[in-house]
């Protein structure tokens, strides 16, 4: 028999072509009682190892492959739990300081050596490199170090590879062996589960090293016989040192399972004095938020929260609880903007903790979809904090509960289909140029092993094509990538919280910010018992919090709580589809329903918020609802005990929660069954799952007096709504947010869309949709200006004044160094001036400056300034320096015009449109329609404002940017594109279908077609707003 | 120093499916001693498969490189 104790998946990070799943599976298929998982420097994949192994029945064994300080790898492998913690803390120690490069220096493994057995490594390993290098006594003395520091716990390992002198080495190992006592273990160093991944393992040394296939180097590997082969070809390969076999089983029994799934790792509650008992805590806190939260407490909530309170004590959550609310407190004591989110806003006990804002037992909504016996999953809560104050929440955590115990979640940047396409391709030395266009065509998201048929599908690949045969590779080796980890990553807000010191569970690293983080993502942090919380940062927060700041700032007030949820004003906007900017209700779909809609209530905005997602529209929910929300179809329930569960959205199945409340209602599932119904509904696609469900319900149906055919209509309901199902509760948080920021949009729109500007990035729009929108309600935008901008944008007079910060690429310290200069000494006279003053200003930031007219108010000459500018940063070097001036110099830089400046004046309209448009992403001289308008206006082109007066069916021919163009999921499966089109005079949303978008449509998704024309005609879809139906695409020939 | 001159030989006689004796441009030479033996991927794009790579010392002292892949021998590289 034998075992493999040495194996890379891809989690050694392009250096590994299989998945864990793989490499067990192969395990398994070849009757091995264990294997070792090994990746480099992490332990990032052992949750799932565990998993995997115990679903495939093999005995998981714990280690890494380290590197030590000069380079050299070492295979260790945890015997005992407490070498496990010791695994755990070497990498720690690795990490510290070397974020990427990982280095153990050795006296720390020495230092931590029990519990551990340590393997001589491969090729890269010291003991083998001395070897190699003829250095035979210092090999000798490394391993009789080793020998000694590992007693009993220290193998020379033989690789059975059939590289380049692998048979000497082998021999010299095993004569080293023994001469000094030391065991020899066989191992075949695996990266790959089959000999035909192969391939893939190439690409992925030559991705890993920067390197093309036509590059020899000794990083790729040689030979296929890196796989994970069986006792039979061990055998083979090991012919000569049976001893080395065996003792692979050997090992393989000394190794403990180290890694504990499913455990407990949730710290208890530190009570104030006085507490004892942490469930009594949490109900008083409980009773006193319901009274804040509620006027009276009835007899009805009592026994909603008691009951919520009795799951929570009996899951054992009441810890989780309590900590979740120390940090909303926290939060609210300083006043930090949050909101709580998901399925915790089902949760009664949540709301009167201020955990969340959803009223759950006013609403009715569903505990049990947040946590219910049966399923006793942990629970999880997301809060979204105003994402400029969210790092005070992660310190307070941090603080509370002890640095030693509190650490990041990872996340895996993982090959999806454009950055295969990038990173293979480059490593098969595919032309740089044909690969980008390649990339940047592949639809976002699209997965890398459903290239080949995207090319096939999406029109705007055609002229691939034709290199079939040339990407025959790239799409193979890209589909062998697909979802591999590329890097690791921060999580955006998830921490976790552990009973016992993290080394001791895991290993920690450092992530790009600096902050501590485990290995495991989301779900192997799970796995190993570690809750995790998620304390996200949310830009609306913060554009919220400065609407608030900017209207203090002109000394008037806005009372965010206070505000209505009933405003007509606000409703009539929303109905109007003028939302830009506006949480979650400002994408082309959700504009084109609310003018439908005609929202008057929060309620219309919890569904609205539901119904825009892939599943209601391909389950073509939204029509239905929309018809009956009208009273143009009338309300009917099949069963009266539906009423009460589906009438807030008119009989139609919307909620995951109403799926539950029917299947406990009609057929008697108890809660937890009934959202075991709702997850397979959502995730399964069997045929004969669901088939399985369907007799569960008719049968349980049958027995609750339920007729036969009246439960099958009823399941054939449900079971439409498999996959689409959206969490009211969610949907509520989430409205509520909505709505309000739409009551900001409309009572305080200059504060709001400045605000939405200090957040950008953020939302659907670029920044020169959110300037057109702003335009179209007559606030005037300023552009940036070196004497009134800050570094944000402010509201003066009712107006816009751009910030620094949206020029790309400017330094905040500068521009404070920058303002705080004008402030204490005037404002500045000149470039000049500005340059003398502040010597941090460099040649590229006032290029920068210049290119967006921010001196244009003391010399709108850009180009004569950009002339001048690298001799007056001469001229402010020789004044620092002291040295002699020529007489006239800096005349022009003081101020006068009086230089001649060689016929340099101003730039033309559309230099400097392209300067605005690339540096601060909106045009401040114009509009790129301007320079069109000539020739649009020849050719029978109208402007966009226009179409508010057209007709509904009317023909028309418009032109404009191109803004966001998408292709969401289809009821029919077909394509339908979504765009906006918008010109200087406003901007309307367009769709055009698949036959329209195959013949002459794809363009729009290229750079060629950033700024097109379409004919098409006005759609008002029961609303007011026109909508374009687009039929043709018209690039622009104008000779510009 | 070693020169690749990747020409074809003929293997005359063989010991354990290892060559003992080849001949190269007319010359005979007898294998001493096989020093290493490896193997190698071709240029697996282009359809290449994998080939055995075998480090001989001949009786008069030179070491030569020899490739095997579907049952054709070359005198890969040459030890000077």
């Amino acid at each position: 028999m034998f075992v493999h104790l040495h194996c890379h998946s891809s989690f050694s990070f392009q250096d590994g072509a299989s998945t864990i799943e793989s490499l067990v599976a192969q395990a398994a298929a070849e009757n091995m009682p264990a294997m070792a998982l090994t990746d480099h420097n992490t332990i990032a994949g052992l949750p799932e190892f565990h998993h995997w192994a115990s679903v495939y029945g093999i005995q998981p064994i714990s280690g890494a492959e380290l590197t030590l300080e000069d380079g050299t790898h070492l295979t260790v492998l945890a015997e005992t739990p407490l070498g496990y913690e010791n695994l755990c803390r070497l990498l720690t120690i690795a990490h510290e300081g070397r974020r990427r490069q990982p280095a153990l220096p050795e006296p720390e493994l020495f230092r931590h050596a029990q519990g551990l057995i340590v393997l001589s490594g491969c090729r890269r390993g010291r003991i083998p490199q001395l070897v190699l290098q003829h250095r035979a006594s210092e090999a000798k003395e490394t391993a009789r170090r080793y020998h000694e520091r590992f007693p009993g716990a220290f193998y020379l390992e033989l690789q059975g590879d059939e590289y380049p002198r692998t048979h000497w080495l082998n021999r010299q190992l095993a004569e080293l062996g023994g001469e000094l006592g030391i065991p020899l273990v066989a191992s075949s160093n695996v990266h790959h589960a089959t000999p035909e991944q192969f391939p893939v393992y190439d690409i992925l040394s030559c991705i890993r090293t920067g390197i093309t296939i036509y590059d020899p180097s000794g990083e790729r590997p040689l030979n296929p016989n890196r796989w994970l082969h069986g006792a039979a070809e061990a055998r083979r390969r090991f012919s000569a040192y049976p001893q080395a076999l065996e003792n692979t089983m050997r090992i393989a029994e000394r190794c403990q399972v180290v890694v504990r799934l499913n455990q407990s790792l949730f710290p208890a509650y530190r009570l104030p004095r006085g507490e004892t008992s942490a469930a009594a805590y949490l109900r008083r806190l409980v009773w006193r938020g319901a009274r804040e939260r509620y006027p009276h407490v009835d007899g009805e909530l009592r026994a909603r929260l008691d009951h919520e309170l009795g799951i929570i004590e009996r899951l054992g959550y009441v810890d989780y609880f309590l900590v979740v609310w120390d940090i909303a407190n926290f939060a609210r004591s300083r006043r930090i903007r949050y909101a709580g989110r998901g399925s915790a806003a089902d949760s009664a006990v949540a709301y009167c903790l201020h955990i969340t804002d959803v009223d759950a037992a006013g609403r009715g909504l569903l505990f049990e979809r947040f946590l219910s016996l049966e399923r006793a999953e942990k629970p999880d809560i997301d809060i979204d904090f105003d994402s400029r104050r969210r790092d005070e929440v992660m310190e307070y955590v941090y603080r509370t509960y002890g640095d030693q115990n509190v650490a990041r979640v990872a996340t895996y940047q993982t090959f999806r289909g454009k950055s295969a396409i990038r990173a293979v391709g480059a490593a098969l030395a595919l032309p740089e140029g044909l690969v980008d266009q390649l990339a940047k065509r592949i639809p976002w998201g699209t997965r890398a092993d459903r290239l080949e048929e995207m090319l096939q599908q999406v029109p705007e690949l055609r002229p691939y094509r034709a290199h079939q045969r040339q990407f025959a590779w790239l799409w193979r080796l890209a589909a062998g990538i697909a979802g591999f980890p590329r890097h690791f990553g921060l999580h955006l807000g998830g921490v976790v919280i552990s009973s016992r010191p993290l080394f001791a569970v895991t290993s920690l690293q450092p992530s790009a910010k600096g902050e501590r983080m485990i290995p495991f993502d989301k779900e192997a942090a799970e796995m190993v018992g570690l809750v995790k919380l998620d304390l996200l940062s949310l830009r609306t927060m913060s554009a919220i919090d400065n609407a608030i700041g900017l209207r203090e700032s002109q000394k008037m007030t806005l009372d965010y709580e206070a505000i209505p949820l009933d405003d007509q004003a606000t409703f009539r906007r929303l109905g109007r589809g003028e939302t830009v900017g506006v949480f979650q209700l400002e994408s082309p779909a959700q504009r084109a329903l609310q003018t439908r809609l005609q929202p008057d209530r929060l309620e219309d905005i919890v569904a609205s918020v539901a119904l825009i997602r892939p599943g209601p529209i391909k389950g073509n929910m939204v029509d239905p609802f929309l018809r009956r929300r009208k009273g143009l179809e009338p309300v009917s329930y099949l069963h009266p005990k539906l009423e009460p569960i589906l009438g807030k959205t008119y009989g139609v199945v919307l909620f995951q929660e109403q799926v539950i409340e029917i299947a406990t209602t009609i057929a008697k599932f108890t809660p937890g069954e009934a959202d075991q119904l709702r997850r397979v509904m959502s995730h399964a696609r069997s045929a004969a799952k669901m088939e399985r469900i369907g007799e569960q319900f008719l049968a349980k149906a049958a027995q609750a007096g339920v007729g036969e055919e009246v439960a099958k209509t009823i399941f054939s309901y449900i079971q439409g709504y498999a996959s689409y199902g959206f969490c009211e509760a969610h949907a509520a948080a989430f409205a509520t947010t909505a709505y309000k920021t739409a009551y900001l949009l409309e009572h305080y729109p200059v504060e709001f869309y400045a605000a939405v500007l200090n957040q950008y990035p953020m939302g659907y729009y670029p920044i020169h949709v959110i300037v057109a929108e702003a335009r179209r309600r007559g606030i005037s935008v300023l552009g940036v200006d070196i004497n009134a901008s800050e570094w944000s944008c402010r509201v003066t007079d009712g107006q816009i004044r751009l910030g620094f910060r949206l020029l790309k690429g400017s330094q905040e310290t500068l521009i404070r160094t920058l303002v705080d200069e004008r402030q204490a000494h005037g404002p500045y006279r000149s470039v000049f001036d500005a340059l003398c003053r502040v010597p941090q200003l460099d040649a590229l930031s006032a290029q920068h400056l210049i290119r967006v007219g921010a001196f244009d108010a003391l010399d709108p000459r850009r180009r004569h300034l950009l002339w001048r500018l690298p001799e007056w940063l001469r001229l402010r070097h020789a004044r620092h320096a002291r040295l002699p001036l020529l007489p006239d110099a800096s005349m022009d830089g003081e101020g006068g015009r009086t230089r001649r400046d060689g016929g340099h004046g101003d730039l033309p309209f559309v230099v400097k449109l392209a300067d605005e448009y690339s540096l601060v992403g909106v045009g401040l001289s114009g509009h790129w329609l301007e320079l069109y308008r000539p020739f649009l206006t020849q050719n029978g082109y109208v402007p966009i404002r226009n179409l508010d007066c057209a007709e509904d069916g009317d023909e028309v021919l418009v032109a404009g940017l191109v803004v966001c163009p998408h292709r969401p999921p289809t009821q029919s499966g077909r394509t339908v594109v979504f765009f906006s089109l918008e010109d200087e005079s406003g901007i309307v949303d367009a769709t055009m279908f698949e036959s329209v978008y195959r013949r002459s449509g794809a363009v729009v998704f290229t750079p060629q077609g950033r700024i097109v024309g379409v004919r098409g005609r006005i759609q008002r879809r029961g609303g007011d707003r026109p909508n374009l139906l687009t039929w043709e695409v018209l690039p622009l020939h104008t000779g510009l | 120093m070693t020169r690749i001159v990747r020409r074809p030989i003929q293997v005359e006689s063989w010991c354990a499916r290892m060559p003992q004796q080849f001949r190269d441009q007319g010359t005979l030479y007898r294998v001493a001693d096989w020093i290493d033996i490896w193997r190698e991927m071709g240029n697996w794009w282009e359809g290449e498969g994998e080939r055995w790579m075998i480090r001989v010392m001949t009786v008069d002292g030179q070491i030569f490189d020899l490739e095997s892949s579907d049952g054709r021998w070359w005198l890969y590289k040459v030890w000077d």
